[in-house]
């Protein structure tokens, strides 16, 4: 099956070991989060699948092909980053052109419509843009581009609520129309926690989750309630995380809910993803 | 194929920056006849102008390094096809601006007094100034010497990319100071000038001033030391990482 598979990668940079015998795999076709706190790994990751960085050790491939510095195999790879590699006195339209050359599948005019959509002026130089307009041409550059693999790292930087709504209705759009993998990387979980099918956690350089979305989610509930019938139910459970309001306490449980101890004043409800990765991230 | 639109984008680059470069220079060039027109003639005079053509190169080659690396890693271009590029673009603008060197000196030699630094150099070659095995050495040695410089510029853009910004200080002041003080003051205080007389011999026999006088032996150093540069910078480039 066609997928990027990351083979027993670690990355040094000095004395700092940024990412430790990572294996993983991105099958085609899905959406992945990728989650980890700041300096986790998470660029170090997408940097080493997109050529930007070499491995310390270990090997990735894309389509079975060798990802390191082989155009063919990163000609399937588009990696959308917080950092602008393009020129600063280039123009967004200049932008859209020459990615067009380098990616012979990039719909110019569709790049042209999304810009007009997010009212970003294409005669402006990348330099001239803010925080949130670099992010936008960035984003509908990668969202125009026809590679199997996509990785947005940091997608909606600077973007405002409204420009960030639009953003994810067009990735859905744009996924729906062609299926393809993406991978995004964000600390705005909540947001993407209804879009995503697959979740990579990375703490301190390790992969420690990678499954399905659904799957995580499930393998844990929370229960809420008064403190002292929440304490009463959690006994003797697996318990990774509390957070107490006053007389009323939230506690987040891994494993099934077991409904015969459950006192009728205790309310379930489904693990909140980004509780979950808090839990999981925190020292 | 990436190779080629990365050809085509270095190319484009330096035909944006040439087009400034060559309204100055054709600024310069014409203000002699300007001048002719309107105060009549002077004895005006122009010489060595096509240096600035190796020192454009040079330039360019240094200032467009990061910016070109990154535009390729971010566009599924490696580092491998960007060194290709680089060595082709070189070669193709050094031609192409001794060309336009050789045009210049064609069309401002029937206006003024036009001397080329080759000319100069080389006034006591035993072949006629005017003839077209002369036009051929000038338009050789000029290339190469573009291609040459272009590839230094090329090597030190490499080697300021993977060194940090003590290294890079160090570099910058440390190097001219250690060859233009430091090396004269111990060759002559320790070995009598020995070194300095054979780095001079070295070059003049590479420029071809021994044993008479040959512009071929300096076409052939200045493509065999680009060579030897070109290779040192795609040696640093194939590991490189991008410098912030």
């Amino acid at each position: 099956m066609p997928s990027i598979a990351i083979n027993h990668v670690s990355k040094q940079f000095n004395k700092v070991h940024a990412l430790e015998d990572v294996t993983l795999q991105f099958e085609e076709g899905k959406i992945y989060g990728l989650l980890g706190r700041n300096g986790a790994g998470k660029s170090t990751l997408l940097n080493l699948i997109s050529n930007r960085l070499f491995p310390t050790a270990g090997e990735i491939t894309i389509n079975g092909r060798p990802a390191c510095e082989n155009d063919q195999a990163q000609r399937l790879v588009y990696l959308m980053s917080e950092k602008t590699f393009y020129p600063e006195t280039m123009r967004v339209k200049e932008v859209f052109d020459w990615t067009g050359r380098f990616y012979k599948g990039f719909d110019k005019n569709e790049a042209i419509r999304l810009a007009h959509e997010f009212k970003l002026d294409i005669t402006k130089k990348v330099k001239g843009l803010s925080t949130g307009y670099s992010s936008i041409y960035k984003l509908i550059t990668a969202l125009c581009v026809d590679v199997p693999y996509l990785f947005l790292d940091e997608p909606v930087l600077g973007l405002d609520a409204n420009h960030r709504d639009m953003f994810y209705k067009l990735l859905l759009e744009s996924y729906a129309a062609r299926p393809r993998t993406i991978v995004i990387s964000t600390h705005l979980i909540e947001e993407i926690s209804g879009i995503i099918e697959e979740i990579v956690i990375i703490k301190e350089g390790r992969v420690i989750k990678a499954q399905n979305c659904e799957e995580l989610l499930s393998q844990g509930y929370c229960v809420s309630g008064k403190a002292s019938d929440v304490d009463a139910y959690v006994q003797g459970k697996e318990v990774i995380g509390i957070d107490a309001l006053g007389g009323l306490k939230t506690a987040y449980v891994m494993g099934q809910c077991d409904k015969s101890a459950l006192d009728a004043n205790l309310e379930v409800s489904k693990m909140d993803l980004q509780k979950l990765f808090i839990q999981l991230t925190n020292s | 194929m990436q190779l080629s639109t990365a050809f085509h984008y270095q190319i484009r680059t330096k035909l944006k920056v040439g087009g400034i470069f060559y309204s100055i220079i054709y600024a310069i060039l014409l203000l002699p006849v300007v001048i002719s027109l309107l105060y009549g003639s002077h004895g005006a005079a122009a010489s060595g102008i096509e240096i600035s053509s190796v020192v454009f190169l040079m330039v360019m080659s240094i200032s467009t390094y990061k910016e070109d690396m990154r535009m390729f890693l971010q566009n599924a271009t490696s580092r491998k096809t960007m060194i290709a590029s680089v060595g082709l673009n070189c070669m193709a603008a050094a031609l192409g601006m001794s060309i336009i060197d050789l045009f210049n000196q064609f069309l401002f030699g029937h206006l003024y007094t036009y001397e080329t630094m080759f000319s100069q150099m080389y006034e006591f070659i035993t072949i006629p100034s005017n003839g077209a095995l002369f036009t051929l050495y000038s338009f050789l040695w000029s290339s190469m010497a573009c291609f040459c410089f272009a590839m230094l510029g090329f090597f030190i853009g490499a080697l300021f990319n993977r060194l940090s910004k003590m290294w890079r200080l160090l570099v910058m002041f440390g190097v001219p100071i250690a060859v233009i003080f430091l090396l004269p003051f111990l060759d002559i205080t320790l070995f009598d000038g020995v070194i300095t007389a054979s780095i001079g011999r070295a070059i003049m026999f590479m420029l071809g001033f021994q044993n008479g006088v040959n512009p071929l032996y300096a076409v052939v150093s200045f493509l065999g030391v680009g060579l030897l540069l070109y290779l040192f910078g795609a040696l640093i480039t194939r590991r490189a990482a991008v410098s912030d």
